[in-house]
C-alpha cells in the first residue's frame, strides 16, 4: 500500500480503523455523545520493518496499538494480519473506488451507486474472511501468539505477586507449549537474550528497576516468538541511558527475530532514533504519513511542524524558533468541524473550518492531510503552497 | 511568526529552523564578569536511609553552590539522588527511615543544618549490617519549627505531578491565596488598611476608564485602570477592572454605578479595620519569629529571649483578636480580605500567561489540564519572590508542546523576576533550553559541575559523556545510539573508590580504591574524576 | 562500546526504585533464592515484630489457641463436665458428671471447722445443707494454667461450677464457630466479589443487589429465626441448631466481603499486567486465578481478622438474649457463660437476701468479669493484630 521495500511482505495492515467510545450521561445513563477516540486511521506494516505512531496524548495513537492485537473491539474498521497479496491487491482498488467517490452525509459514507454497492460488498467478503475481527476465538487464540503488546509503564505490567519466573512462563503456560521444564528452560533462554542474569528470575518484579522491567516485559513478549510487536511508549517512563539501552536491544532483537514494531511514542526524538517510518496523529486522526528521513527534514503538516520545533534540543547552543501552538487539544467529544486541527493552526485558511482534508500522497510515499497541499502527486511538483499568513514555517528554504 | 532561516548546508543533517544562538543568550541574565552572592550553599552532604535491607547511602559528600539569578540544573538518572537533594535541602526528608547525617547548607548564610549532630546518635549493631539510630525527637520538631522561616519564603518548591500537589477540594484563588496569605500577608492587610476608595482622584479616573472601555482600546484602558489602581492605592484593583472589562459582554454598560459598587471592597467597617489590625499585628509577630529562626540558624546560637519577647506580644494579640472571631462575624470581618485574595491571585495568573484568569482562578484544580496546573504551582511558587526555587522535574509528566510552553514560561520568568531556580531532571534537552550552570549527579555524588555552554560542549566525566551520547536527536539521524553499559549501583553496597568504575569505559585501578576529589578545570568548570586529577594543568 | 544487550555483569545487584525521597530498599545477595516467598514473608514479620500492640495481641491470641488446643485433647467431650457436686462426705445423691469434691459445711453461727468450709445459713433452725452460696475459690486440679479451678457455687443447687474449665472449653467452641463462620463467609464473598467485579454488567449489578440485600438483614434476628423456623420444620437437636445458627451468620457475613474484593477487582482488572495476559490468550478464568485473586485478596485478610473477634461477642448477645442455642445456659461457651452469669444473677441476690448476713453471701463478680474478659481480651488481641497486619503488609510502610 505504502512505504515499505517492494515485496516485503505485509504483516499488518488497518483499514479505516474507527472506535467511538460512548459517554453516558444523563438520568438513566443514555448515551449522549461519544468520544471519537480513533476516527478512520489506515496504514500498514511490513516485515522487519518499524512504524513511529507519534502524536499528543488523546490524539487516539495508544487505542489505535491495542485496536490492531483486538484487545479492544473497533467500531469500525478492519485490520488484516498477512493477507495474501491478491488480498491486499482487492482492498487496494476497492478502497481507492470508494475514495475517489463523492461523499455523503457526516460519516463520509459513499453515495450509493452500482460500484459503491460492488466495492462495499467484496470489501465485506474479504473481511469475513481476513479480517482479525472476524476470527474466531479459537483462531484468535493461535493468532495471539504471533501479536504481542510492551506496555508504557513498566511498574504495572508485570503482576507483583508472580515472581519473574511465572511471569515469564505465562505466555507458553496459556498455549501449553511444552511442560515444565520446558517451560523454563525457554524462560532462562528468554532473559539472557534482553541480557539479564537468570538467576534473577527467582525474584519478584518489584526488586526490579524500570529498564529491567522493562526488558521482562519485552522478554514476556518474546515468548511466543510473535511477528508483529506493539510497544507502547516503553521508554516514555525511563531515563535517558536506560532509554538507550532498550531501544539497542528492541534493534538487535528486530535484526535477530525478523520483527516488526509499531512503537507508539509522543517523543519525536526518540521516534526518529528507531522507525523506518512514522504516522502522525493528531485527534483521531492521521494527519502525516511518512519515511522517516522525510518526515524530519521536510515535515508538511503544520502540526508536526509544531512538534517538531517543540522538541527541546540538548544543545545549547542551538536555538530554535518556536511554534507556540495557542490553546489546549480540544476534547475528543466535539472535534472541531472540518479540519480538527483548524483551532490551533498557524496557517488556517477558512476551508479549513468546513472541510475536512483528505490524505494524500503529496510527495512519492509521504501522505498529508492538510489544505494546504490539496493536490495529489501529480502536482506535487507545483506545490508551492499559497497562504494567506505567510509560507509554513520550518519549510525547507532551498526547496520552495 | 517569524520563518527561521537555516544555516546549515547539507540536508542530510537540516533540521529545518534551527540556527546558532547568539552568543550568549545567559549574558542577558547576568553580567559575564562578577558572580552573584551566593543564594544557596551545600557543602558535604550526606543523607542517608535506614531500612529493612540496610542503609542506603543516597548522598554522599554532595556540594555546589547556587547564586543569585542563575538557574542551576541537577541532572541525574532516577536513583542518584536529585530529588533526595531537593528534600534534604528543604528538611522534607522522612525521619525515619531518612536522615541527615552531616553537612552544611547555607541558605543566605544561614546554616539551614545547624543542630544536625545533636538530633540522632548512631550506634552500629554488632554482627549485622544495621545501625541504630536514636533519635531526639524534640530537637528534631525544633528544627522543622526552625525551617518554617525557609520553606515557601526564602526556598519554593514546585514537584512533579501538578495534579497531585493540589487539594482537590479548595478552588485555585483559595489555594494561591493561601499561599500568599502566609507569606505577604502583612503587605496584603498594608494595602487594604491604607486603601483611599475616596480619594478624589479617583472619580475622574474611573471616568477616563469608563472612557478607554467604550470603544474597547487595549492601551488606554490599561493606563487609565492603572491611574485608578495608584489612586486607590491597591495595586490588584488594575487586575479587577481589566479582567471585569474583559468579561463585559459588549453590549452591557460598564459605566460608573458599576464600578463605584466595584469600589466598595474597599470601605471598610470598622469591626473589619479592627480585625484587620490585629491580624496583621498577629503575621508580623509570626514574621519576627521566622527572622529570629533565621537569626539562630546564621548565627549559630539560640535566641532565646527574643522568642520569649515575641511570645509575650502573642498572648494578648490573640485574646484581642477573640471576641472577633464569634461565628457570624468570621465571616463578616474575612470577607475584603478574600476578596483581595481572588484578585491578587488573579494578577498572579496573569503574570503565569493564562489566558481567562478570572474563571480559572475560580475552578477546582481538576477541571484544568496538566500544564495549566504547573503553571498554577509556578504562580503558587513565585507569589512571595523567593530568592530561591527548586523545581523537581517540573515537565516530566506533561506533553512536549506544554512542556515547550512552561518552559519559555520559565525562561520568561527568569527574566523578569530574578530568582535563583535549581531545576531538577533527568532531560539534559531542558537543561539546554534553560539552565545557566549544570550539576551531574551519579550514584549520590556530583560527578561534574560546569556552565551550560562548557558541559555540553566538553564534557569531561565519563559519565556526562555517555549521558550526552545516548540522547537521541532530532535534529541527527542516528543510526545505533550509544548507550552506557551496566545499570545504576545498589546503594546499600556502593561499589569503594569512585561509584561510577563499574560501568566506566576509561576506569583505571585507583578508581577502584580513592574516592575521586573535585578539581576544576576552568571556566568555572569542576569534575570529580582520576582522570583529571593530579594532572597538571597545562593548556 | 555500544551496548547491545549484553549486560552480562555476573555480580549486578539489583537497583531499587521508590518514589522520590525514599531510596533503594534491595537485597545485595545474588545468590540463587528458591524461596523469595519466605523472604517475603519474613519481611512481614520484620514490620510486624515492631509493633508493641500488634504483639501483645499476638501473645494473647497465642494462649487462646494453647487453650483450644489443651480444650481439644485434654478436656473430655463437651457434656455438663464442669459440675462438681459437693458433698459433705456422703455420696451424693445427683448426678454430677465431673465429679465429687468433699466440701465442709457448717451451720451459721457456728465457727468454722477449717479453710475452704462454707457456712450454711439456719433458716427457722433448719441448716440449708444443700445450700452452696457463690464463692470463689481456686484449686489446681490438672496442670497449670489450664487445669485451674474457680469454684462457683450455684445458689439453691448442691453443685460447683467449674467457671474456669468452662471458659477454657468455651474456647474451643467459640474459636471454632469463629473461624468457621469467617472462612466460609470470606471464601464465598470472595467468589462473589469476584466475579461481579471482574465481569461487570448485569452479572455485577445482580450480584450486588443480592448483596444489598444480605447486608440489610440483621445478623442475630436472622439467627433466632432460622432456629425457630428449623424447630417448626422439626430441625431439633443441638447440633442442628448449631449448624442453623452458623448457616445463618454465613448468610449475613459474606456481603461484607463481596463488598471489599469487589472494590478490589475493579482496581486490579484495569492494570496492565492484566491486559498483558489477555494479549498472550489468557482466558478469563484463568487471569481470574492467577492474576485478580491474588492481588485482591488482601484487604480480605484484614477483615476476616477482625471479623473473628466479633462472632464471639455475637453469639453471647443472642444467648443473652435468652435464647437457648446451647442445651442449657451452663454450656462451656463463652457467650453462654457470662449469660447465665447475668441471667441468673437477680436469684442469687434474692436468695442472699433471704440468707441475710452479708459476707456468706458475697457479690458473684467472678461470674461476671471471666467470662467478659476472654470475650474482650479475644476480641481486642485480634484486632491489634488485625492492625499490625494491615500496616505490615502495606507497601508504603515497608521500608
Amino acid at each position: 500500500m505504502e512505504g515499505g521495500t517492494n515485496g516485503s511482505q505485509v504483516v499488518v495492515s488497518t483499514y479505516n480503523l474507527r472506535k467511538y467510545f460512548p459517554v453516558r450521561g444523563g438520568l438513566f445513563s443514555s448515551h449522549i455523545a461519544d468520544v471519537k477516540a480513533v476516527d478512520g486511521v489506515t496504514f500498514d506494516i511490513r516485515e522487519g520493518e518499524t512504524v513511529g505512531l507519534v502524536g499528543e496524548s488523546g490524539c487516539g495513537k495508544t487505542t489505535v496499538g491495542r485496536l490492531m492485537l483486538r484487545l479492544i473491539e473497533p467500531s469500525s474498521g478492519h485490520t488484516y494480519y498477512r493477507p495474501p497479496a491478491d488480498v491486499v491487491q482487492k482492498l487496494e482498488t476497492d478502497y481507492a473506488r470508494l475514495r475517489d467517490m463523492p461523499l455523503e452525509g457526516d460519516n463520509g459514507t459513499p453515495e450509493s451507486s452500482p460500484e459503491a454497492t460492488a466495492a462495499l460488498r467484496e470489501l465485506d467478503e474479504l473481511a469475513t474472511s481476513h479480517s482479525l475481527y472476524r476470527k474466531s476465538h479459537k483462531e484468535m487464540l493461535a493468532l495471539r501468539s504471533k501479536l504481542q503488546i510492551v506496555f508504557q509503564d513498566p511498574f504495572s505490567s508485570l503482576s507483583p505477586r508472580m515472581l519473574v519466573r511465572d511471569i515469564l512462563a505465562e505466555p507458553l503456560e496459556v498455549h501449553h507449549i511444552g511442560n515444565r521444564r520446558e517451560r523454563y528452560q525457554r524462560v532462562a533462554e528468554l532473559i539472557q537474550q534482553v541480557g539479564l542474569n537468570p538467576d534473577h528470575v527467582w525474584r519478584f518484579p518489584h526488586e526490579f528497576s524500570g529498564g529491567q522491567r522493562q526488558r521482562l516485559a519485552i522478554a514476556r513478549a518474546l515468548a511466543l516468538r510473535p511477528e508483529f510487536i506493539v510497544l507502547d511508549e516503553p521508554t516514555s517512563a525511563l531515563d535517558v541511558s536506560v532509554q538507550a539501552q532498550i531501544l539497542n536491544i528492541l534493534k538487535q532483537l528486530q535484526g535477530e527475530f525478523h520483527l516488526a514494531y509499531l512503537f507508539i511514542s509522543h517523543h519525536l526524538s526518540v521516534v526518529r532514533a528507531i522507525s523506518d517510518r512514522v504516522v502522525v496523529m493528531y485527534l483521531g486522526k492521521v494527519a502525516e504519513k511518512a519515511d522517516t528521513h522525510d518526515l524530519f527534514v521536510r515535515p508538511l503538516h503544520p502540526y508536526t511542524q509544531a512538534l517538531l520545533s517543540a522538541i527541546p534540543i540538548p544543545d545549547p547552543t542551538l536555538h530554535r524558533e518556536r511554534i507556540v501552538l495557542s490553546g489546549d487539544v480540544p476534547s475528543p467529544v466535539a472535534p472541531p468541524p472540518g479540519c480538527r486541527f483548524h483551532t490551533r493552526c498557524p496557517a488556517v485558511m477558512p476551508v479549513c473550518s468546513k472541510v475536512e482534508p483528505p490524505l494524500l500522497e503529496v510527495r512519492p510515499r509521504h501522505w498529508v492531510a492538510c489544505h494546504l497541499y490539496p493536490q495529489g502527486i501529480d502536482r506535487a511538483s507545483e506545490a508551492a503552497p499559497t497562504l494567506a499568513a505567510g509560507s509554513p514555517p520550518m519549510l525547507a528554504g532551498a526547496g520552495s | 511568526m517569524a520563518i527561521a532561516e537555516s544555516t546549515i548546508t547539507t540536508e542530510e543533517d537540516q533540521l529545518t529552523g534551527v540556527r546558532e544562538r547568539p552568543v550568549p543568550t545567559t549574558a542577558a541574565v547576568r553580567p559575564a564578569a562578577t558572580p552573584g552572592e551566593v543564594v544557596l550553599d551545600v557543602h558535604d552532604l550526606a543523607t542517608y536511609f535506614y531500612t529493612y535491607d540496610g542503609v542506603v547511602h543516597a548522598l554522599e559528600g554532595v556540594s555546589f553552590r547556587v547564586r543569585k539569578g542563575e538557574t542551576v540544573g541537577l541532572v541525574g538518572e532516577t536513583g542518584c539522588g536529585k530529588s533526595v537533594t531537593a528534600f534534604s535541602i528543604t528538611r522534607l526528608i522522612s525521619d525515619p527511615p531518612g536522615r541527615i547525617v552531616h553537612g552544611t547548607i547555607r541558605y543566605q548564610g544561614a546554616n539551614l543544618l545547624w543542630g544536625l549532630d545533636r538530633e540522632a546518635k548512631f550506634k552500629p549493631i554488632k554482627n549485622s549490617k544495621m545501625v541504630k539510630v536514636s533519635r531526639k525527637f524534640r530537637r528534631i520538631r525544633a528544627a522543622n519549627e526552625r525551617m518554617r522561616a525557609v520553606r515557601g519564603r526564602g526556598i519554593s518548591m514546585i514537584f512533579q505531578e501538578p495534579q497531585q500537589a493540589m487539594n482537590p477540594v479548595f478552588t485555585i484563588w483559595d489555594q494561591l491565596g493561601e499561599a500568599l496569605y502566609l507569606h505577604r500577608g502583612i503587605e496584603l492587610l498594608d494595602s487594604l488598611l491604607a486603601a483611599t476608595p475616596d480619594d478624589p482622584e479617583v472619580g475622574p479616573a474611573l471616568d477616563a476608564f469608563v472612557e478607554a472601555a467604550r470603544p474597547r482600546n487595549a492601551e488606554q484602558a490599561r493606563d487609565a485602570a492603572r491611574r485608578v489602581a495608584m489612586a486607590v492605592q491597591v495595586p490588584s484593583f488594575e487586575t479587577e477592572l481589566l479582567q471585569t472589562l474583559r468579561q463585559a459582554s459588549v453590549e452591557t454598560d460598564f459605566d460608573r454605578p458599576r464600578l463605584n459598587s466595584m469600589l466598595k471592597r474597599f470601605r471598610l467597617t470598622p469591626l473589619q479595620r479592627s480585625w484587620l489590625r490585629r491580624e496583621r499585628r498577629r503575621l508580623e509577630l509570626d514574621r519576627e519569629t521566622c527572622d529570629i529562626y533565621l537569626d539562630e540558624m546564621r548565627d549559630g546560637h539560640l535566641h532565646r529571649a527574643r522568642k520569649a519577647a515575641v511570645r509575650s506580644q502573642r498572648l494578648p494579640n490573640s485574646l484581642r483578636r477573640f471576641p472577633l472571631r464569634l461565628w457570624g462575624i468570621n465571616r463578616h470581618v474575612q470577607k475584603p480580605v478574600k476578596r483581595e485574595l481572588y484578585w491578587q491571585s488573579v494578577r498572579l495568573l496573569e503574570g503565569v500567561r493564562i489566558a481567562n484568569p478570572a474563571q480559572v482562578a475560580r475552578g477546582y484544580p481538576h477541571e484544568l489540564s496538566g500544564g495549566m496546573l504547573q503553571r498554577v504551582m509556578i504562580a503558587m511558587a513565585l507569589s512571595t519572590d523567593p530568592p530561591l526555587l527548586l523545581a523537581d522535574e517540573p515537565t516530566t509528566a506533561l506533553d512536549v508542546t506544554i512542556q515547550a510552553q512552561i518552559l519559555d514560561l520559565m525562561n520568561d520568568l527568569k527574566t523578569r523576576v530574578g530568582t535563583a531556580i535549581m531545576l531538577i531532571t533527568h532531560d539534559l534537552a531542558v537543561i539546554a533550553e534553560v539552565a545557566d550552570r549544570v550539576c551531574v549527579m551519579y550514584a549520590g555524588q556530583i560527578v561534574e559541575n560546569a556552565p551550560v555552554r562548557e558541559l555540553f560542549e566538553a564534557p569531561l566525566h565519563p559519565y556526562t559523556q555517555g549521558l550526552i551520547a545516548s540522547i537521541p536527536r532530532v535534529d541527527r539521524p542516528e543510526k545505533a545510539l550509544f548507550s552506557i553499559p551496566g545499570s545504576v549501583p545498589n546503594l546499600i553496597y556502593p561499589p569503594a573508590g569512585c561509584r561510577f568504575h563499574p560501568r566506566c569505559p576509561q576506569a583505571m585501578p585507583v578508581c577502584r580504591e580513592v574516592r575521586p576529589p573535585v578539581t576544576d578545570e576552568g571556566n568555572g568548570h569542576q569534575v570529580a574524576c582520576h582522570l583529571y586529577h593530579g594532572k597538571t594543568v597545562e593548556q | 562500546m555500544s551496548a547491545t544487550g549484553t549486560n552480562g555483569i555476573a555480580e549486578e545487584a539489583l537497583p531499587g526504585e521508590g518514589p522520590p525521597g525514599n531510596s533503594a530498599t534491595v537485597t545485595a545477595s545474588t545468590r540463587r533464592r528458591p524461596n523469595p516467598r519466605l523472604d517475603q514473608f519474613k519481611r512481614t514479620w520484620y514490620f510486624f515484630r515492631r509493633n508493641t500492640l500488634a504483639m501483645v495481641g499476638l501473645g494473647i491470641l497465642v494462649f487462646f489457641v494453647a487453650a483450644f488446643v489443651y480444650g481439644l485433647v485434654f478436656q473430655g467431650p463437651t457434656t455438663q463436665l464442669n459440675l462438681y457436686c459437693a458433698t459433705d462426705g456422703a455420696p451424693s445423691q445427683s448426678t454430677c458428671p465431673a465429679g465429687n469434691i468433699s466440701v465442709c459445711t457448717y451451720p451459721q453461727g457456728t465457727t468454722s471447722p477449717g479453710a475452704n468450709c462454707y457456712q450454711t445459713p439456719v433458716i427457722d433452725g433448719i441448716p440449708y445443707n444443700n445450700f452452696i452460696p457463690p464463692t470463689m475459690t481456686t484449686t489446681t486440679l490438672g496442670p497449670l494454667p489450664f487445669g485451674a479451678l474457680i469454684q462457683s457455687g450455684q445458689v439453691g443447687t448442691p453443685y460447683f461450677y467449674n467457671l474456669y474449665a468452662g471458659l477454657v472449653k468455651g474456647t474451643d467452641w467459640s474459636l471454632s464457630i469463629s473461624v468457621a463462620i469467617v472462612l466460609t463467609g470470606a471464601i464465598s464473598g470472595l467468589l462473589i466479589g469476584v466475579i461481579a467485579g471482574f465481569y461487570g454488567g448485569v452479572v455485577d449489578e445482580v450480584l450486588m443487589r443480592l448483596t444489598d440485600i444480605f447486608l440489610s438483614v440483621p445478623q442475630i434476628l436472622l439467627v433466632i429465626v432460622v432456629i425457630l423456623a428449623g424447630q417448626e420444620i422439626g430441625i431439633t437437636g443441638f447440633d442442628n441448631r448449631i449448624l442453623l445458627m452458623v448457616g445463618a451468620f454465613i448468610a449475613t457475613w459474606w456481603p461484607t466481603y463481596a463488598r471489599i474484593v469487589r472494590g478490589q477487582v475493579l482496581v486490579v482488572r484495569e492494570q496492565k499486567y492484566v491486559e498483558a495476559a489477555r494479549a498472550s490468550g489468557a482466558s478469563g478464568g484463568r487471569i481470574v486465578r492467577k492474576h485478580v485473586m491474588p492481588n485482591s485478596v488482601y484487604p480480605v485478610f484484614v477483615q476476616m481478622s477482625l471479623d473473628v473477634g466479633t462472632v464471639p461477642l455475637l453469639i453471647a448477645a443472642i444467648v443473652y438474649i435468652g435464647f437457648p442455642i446451647f442445651p442449657n445456659v451452663l454450656w462451656p461457651e463463652w457467650g453462654s457463660i457470662a449469660a447465665e452469669s447475668t441471667l441468673t444473677l437477680p436469684d442469687i441476690l434474692q436468695e442472699c437476701a433471704i440468707l441475710g448476713s452479708g459476707s456468706a453471701c458475697p457479690f458473684p463478680w467472678w461470674q461476671l468479669l471471666f467470662p467478659g474478659m476472654a470475650l474482650f481480651l479475644f476480641a481486642i488481641s485480634v484486632n491489634f493484630v488485625a492492625d499490625g497486619l494491615r500496616d505490615a503488609l502495606d507497601p508504603r510502610l515497608r521500608r
